[in-house]
């Protein structure tokens, strides 16, 4: 059955959220979200890479001969990888060009990328493929900006963005756990449990109502066969 | 066509096309970085000189090695003109050779700019020099009398005073005998 692409997107996005359903990409959420503003960054990369790649990949999928499609993929990848590097390293502030450092190069190996032009890339069409990579894009954005709002307002105790703070709590009661790797464990965690039980939720809630759509149709159908 | 020909083909095809493009990138992005990179390494320069296109290095004359001077840069304008110099010192003040007093100094139009202090080990009189030293108008950095004097006067330190003050006239001796 054809999905919409409403619900291509709501897919990547939502259900199959790739940090808090299928855990891929976790070392750029662990690692580059000490603040929003490389959240923001760093989404932005993983937008553009695997909006690219996806597009790229599915305009080619039929001429890509079969035997060689991996190491295409990974030219692809690591070529877009590149460009976006040397974009932020020539037109990005360059205190957040080194706080991201290595995980720029490192969306290279990002199973997200790699995944969705082999899962969904090289079998669907251009429009359904940019669907696809805005939805999962979108739902890594989530991830990361959730996290490192979270982080950074626990941490410091401010939000920062272009050199302009705004105090949240005062700086004596934050936390600086939440600035080291553990407090991305910790708030990571936190927002998966909650994540899951809201998502199990709407699950329940969704198939509460298709039983119920279900069983009204068939009480029709009956009523009329008599 | 044979695929022991085809496959490798197509990837050459594919590598040449990505490396156009990482080409042509490499290209608009390459002259920023470069600048970006000179001008972050120069960033201490343009505290004394924020209109510089860029700095040059020169060479010191023996006068200025003896004076305690370790470095000295032109900053030039974007025609390559010389808006004025920057002389960097390390002079050894009351605190004395182990923590020696660095700092750098402009001089443009005859006169003394600006002195920013990058590293000391003073307390006290000579604490209060570093710091009166670092945010003194350009009239105080030029007294009418002796640079010394007027100085130690102004924050009763004597010894770092007369170590900074004797480096800094060295500095303006050699500006105005050079082509400035």
């Amino acid at each position: 059955m054809k999905k919409s692409k409403l619900s291509i997107f709501m897919n990547g996005f939502i259900y199959e959220n790739p940090a808090f359903v299928i855990f891929l990409g976790m070392c750029p959420v662990l690692g580059t979200t000490t603040s929003v503003e490389n959240g923001v960054y760093m989404s932005l990369c993983v937008l553009f890479v695997l909006l690219l790649s996806n597009t790229v990949i599915s305009a080619l999928r039929k001429i890509i001969p079969d035997e060689i499609r991996l190491p295409v993929y990974i030219i692809l990848i690591a070529t877009l990888v590149s460009v976006v590097d040397m974009l932020f390293h020539a037109y990005l502030d360059y205190g957040i060009y080194q706080s991201l450092g290595s995980f720029i190069s490192l969306i290279v190996v990002n199973c997200i990328i790699l995944g969705r032009a082999e899962e969904f890339a090289n079998k669907n069409t251009v429009v359904d493929s940019i669907f696809d990579a805005l939805g999962y894009a979108a739902g890594f954005a989530l991830a990361l900006i959730s996290v490192s709002f979270f982080r950074e307002v626990l941490g410091t105790g401010k939000l920062s963005w272009a050199g302009n703070s705004v105090t949240i709590i005062p700086e004596d009661y934050a936390i600086k756990l939440f600035q080291r790797p553990a407090g991305a464990f910790i708030v990571l965690g936190c927002i998966v449990a909650l994540y899951s039980v809201i998502l199990r939720l709407v699950n329940e809630n969704k198939e509460k109502k298709a039983a119920l759509k279900a069983a009204q149709e068939k009480a029709v159908s009956t009523a009329e066969v008599k | 066509m044979n695929k022991m020909i085809k496959l490798p083909l197509f990837l050459g095809v594919v590598g040449g096309l990505c490396g156009g493009l990482l080409a042509a990138t490499n290209y608009l992005t390459h002259d920023k970085i470069v600048a970006d990179a000179e001008k972050r390494a120069n960033a201490a320069l343009y505290v004394h000189f924020a209109d510089a296109a860029k700095f040059e290095d020169a060479t010191l004359s023996d006068t200025l090695t003896a004076a305690s001077v370790t470095g000295k840069k032109n900053a030039l304008t974007s025609d390559n003109n010389v808006m004025g110099s920057i002389y960097f010192c390390s002079v050894v003040g009351y605190a004395g050779k182990s923590t020696p007093i660095e700092f750098s100094v402009s001089i443009a139009s005859g006169n003394v700019k600006k002195i920013v202090v990058t590293g000391s080990g003073e307390s006290a009189a000579g604490a209060k020099f570093i710091s009166w030293v670092g945010e003194a108008s350009e009239a105080d950095l030029n007294p009418t009398g002796s640079r010394a004097d007027t100085w130690k006067a102004t924050t009763g330190s004597s010894i770092s005073t007369k170590a900074v003050a004797i480096a800094v006239d060295a500095c303006l001796a050699d500006y105005q005998g050079g082509t400035k």
